[in-house]
């Protein structure tokens, strides 16, 4: 066991790992790590458990002091980091000694970044899962201060083993409009025709608000639809407001909503949008089963 | 039969919609459906007034199989659902410091204080399912009475245990959260906790009672809480 001191926490980081599954029915979202694909990258390259907690963290990274020797790894969103004074690439299995300090700056493409540890995040497990989502795990964020537990290493470095930069991550270059898969939704046949092809043309843009319950898109669509009934939705789900906005919700979003269910985001889809912010621009691709 | 269309949401999620009106009947029948579905398919199923949602692990391999497979049991005469029902007993203090916007809402709907908080604990709710937020039950049964818009500016903050209305429903927040329903008392009763032992005692179907209690038996409640010695009153019905 090791810990990892916490000297600045970063924007909006926690601890997360593959969700809290089986528990919609107390209301308790799914949650876990937004881009699975580069949760479980770093976890393949650190050879843990697939389901190994990593600490995730937005637009801005941590200042992390290792207390025990660590193997660890960044993947997601690319950013600038340092063991003390040493540049680190992404996607490679580092060792840090006991002291030595990690400075996670921030990131420049993409927006949420993964530290993995080899042994994993040993954070309290509550309803079958360290994610942390408040009221379920005592807080949302990692705090100033913490020593967050880590599981016994169980790396052993290959001579010689060094990923490439994985190019299949799929972040956004500067001013390229992300291609978001969708499915028609519950709802979608409820539409005017005008409305769906402005969902199927339109090229829209992330607003300020957007985090990991839901993403909020700028442009309004004003629309008659009736509210809804409450229903179920899952993370993926966008809905569409009387007042005509657009929102995408996100893996810790609420498990019911009464609004329009107009498109579900693919599996695809939603490996796109978890590394796309403010600002970033966006086109829906609809597709059929 | 409820006529039902069958809706895939994504590669691993079937969405079964009911073409009816909420009641306590079709609850009844949608919980049955939805305890034979979880035993075919043993995977995580969510219902929420006339919906289920079936989430599988994995993506579905063969869709028209499975969507066979929903549509005989849907098309099936079903029993009873097997969980025993309860009527649950929950205290509220509806004092003016718990009761914040009781006086707004009397006022609003020409009511006396008394009256509206005699209209809430006179009815018997009916537990349909949880969403929003952890613990969060939606209740039906408020009598029209007290159906009154929800706040236009939702308050920033309502605190946990907060008793509410909005709209036509009525609802205790589990959690401290932003929220645009009017506050007519509070209750110390959990309705969510993280705590391991901790499960939930309310299930789809039960009832739920609201009476008033006084500020003393609130105080006296909430330290039993606290210890965990307390226990809300609750009985058996039948279904």
């Amino acid at each position: 066991m090791g810990s990892i001191t916490v000297l600045k926490t970063g924007l909006h980081s926690s601890i997360q790992d593959s969700g809290r599954r089986g528990y919609a029915d107390l209301g308790i979202p799914e949650s876990g790590a937004m881009d699975q694909k580069a949760f479980l990258k770093v976890n393949q390259i650190l050879n843990n458990e697939m389901n190994a907690a990593v600490l995730e963290y937005t637009l801005l990274g941590p200042k992390l002091r290792f207390e025990t020797t660590t193997f660890f790894a960044l993947t997601g969103g690319i950013v600038t980091v340092q063991l003390d004074k040493q540049a680190l690439k992404m996607g490679v299995v580092y060792q840090a000694k006991p002291k030595q300090i990690l400075n996670i700056g921030s990131i420049l493409k993409g927006c949420r970044g993964y530290l993995g540890v080899s042994g994993g995040f040993l954070t309290r497990v509550v309803h079958g899962s360290r994610s942390m989502y408040f009221p379920v795990t005592a807080s949302m964020h990692i705090t100033k201060g913490e020593k967050l537990p880590i599981g016994n290493s169980t790396y052993i470095p290959e001579k010689g083993a060094r990923l490439k930069q994985d190019s299949s991550v799929s972040l956004l270059k500067k001013n390229q409009t992300a291609m978001i898969e969708v499915y028609p939704g519950p709802e979608y046949q409820m539409l005017p025709t005008s409305i769906q092809e402005k969902i199927e043309n339109k090229v829209f843009v992330i607003s300020k608000n957007w985090n990991r319950m839901a993403v909020q898109l700028e442009e309004l669509i004003p629309n008659q639809l009736a509210t809804l009934l409450t229903g179920p939705v899952i993370p993926g789900t966008v809905q569409l407001t009387s007042g005509g906005k657009l929102i995408i919700l996100m893996a810790d979003c609420q498990v019911t909503g009464g609004y329009p269910r107009i498109v579900q985001l693919t599996e695809e889809g939603l490996h796109t949008i978890v590394q796309c912010k403010q600002g970033d621009s966006l086109q829906f691709r609809l597709i059929n089963f | 039969m409820d006529t039902f269309k069958l809706h895939r949401m994504d590669v691993s999620t079937v969405l079964i919609q009911y073409d009816t009106n909420p009641s306590d009947t079709f609850l009844k029948q949608l919980l049955a459906v939805k305890e034979a579905l979880k035993k075919t398919f043993s995977i995580e199923i969510i219902h929420s007034y006339t919906e289920l949602l079936l989430k599988f692990e994995q993506p579905i391999a063969n869709y028209k199989q499975v969507k066979d497979h929903i549509e005989n049991i849907l098309n099936t005469k079903l029993l009873k659902p097997n969980t025993k029902n309860c009527k649950h007993y929950i205290p509220v203090c509806y004092d003016a410091h718990f009761g914040k916007d009781l006086k707004d809402i009397a006022g609003s709907l020409k009511l006396t204080i008394e009256e509206v908080i005699a209209l809430h604990t006179s009815s018997t709710y009916t537990i349909y399912f949880t969403g929003f937020l952890p613990g969060f039950l939606y209740l039906q049964g408020l009598k029209s009475a007290l159906h009154i818009p929800r706040k236009s500016t939702p308050e920033l903050v309502i605190p946990k245990g907060s008793v509410a209305i909005g709209g036509s429903q009525t609802g205790i927040y589990p959690q401290t959260s932003p929220g645009g329903w009017h506050v007519l008392g509070h209750s110390p009763v959990l309705f969510f906790s993280s705590e391991a032992q901790w499960s939930t005692p309310f299930n789809a179907g039960d009832k739920l009672i609201f009476y008033a209690i006084n500020s003393t038996e609130h105080t006296n409640i909430t330290a039993a809480i606290a210890d965990g010695t307390y226990k809300h009153r609750k009985e058996e019905i039948d279904g």
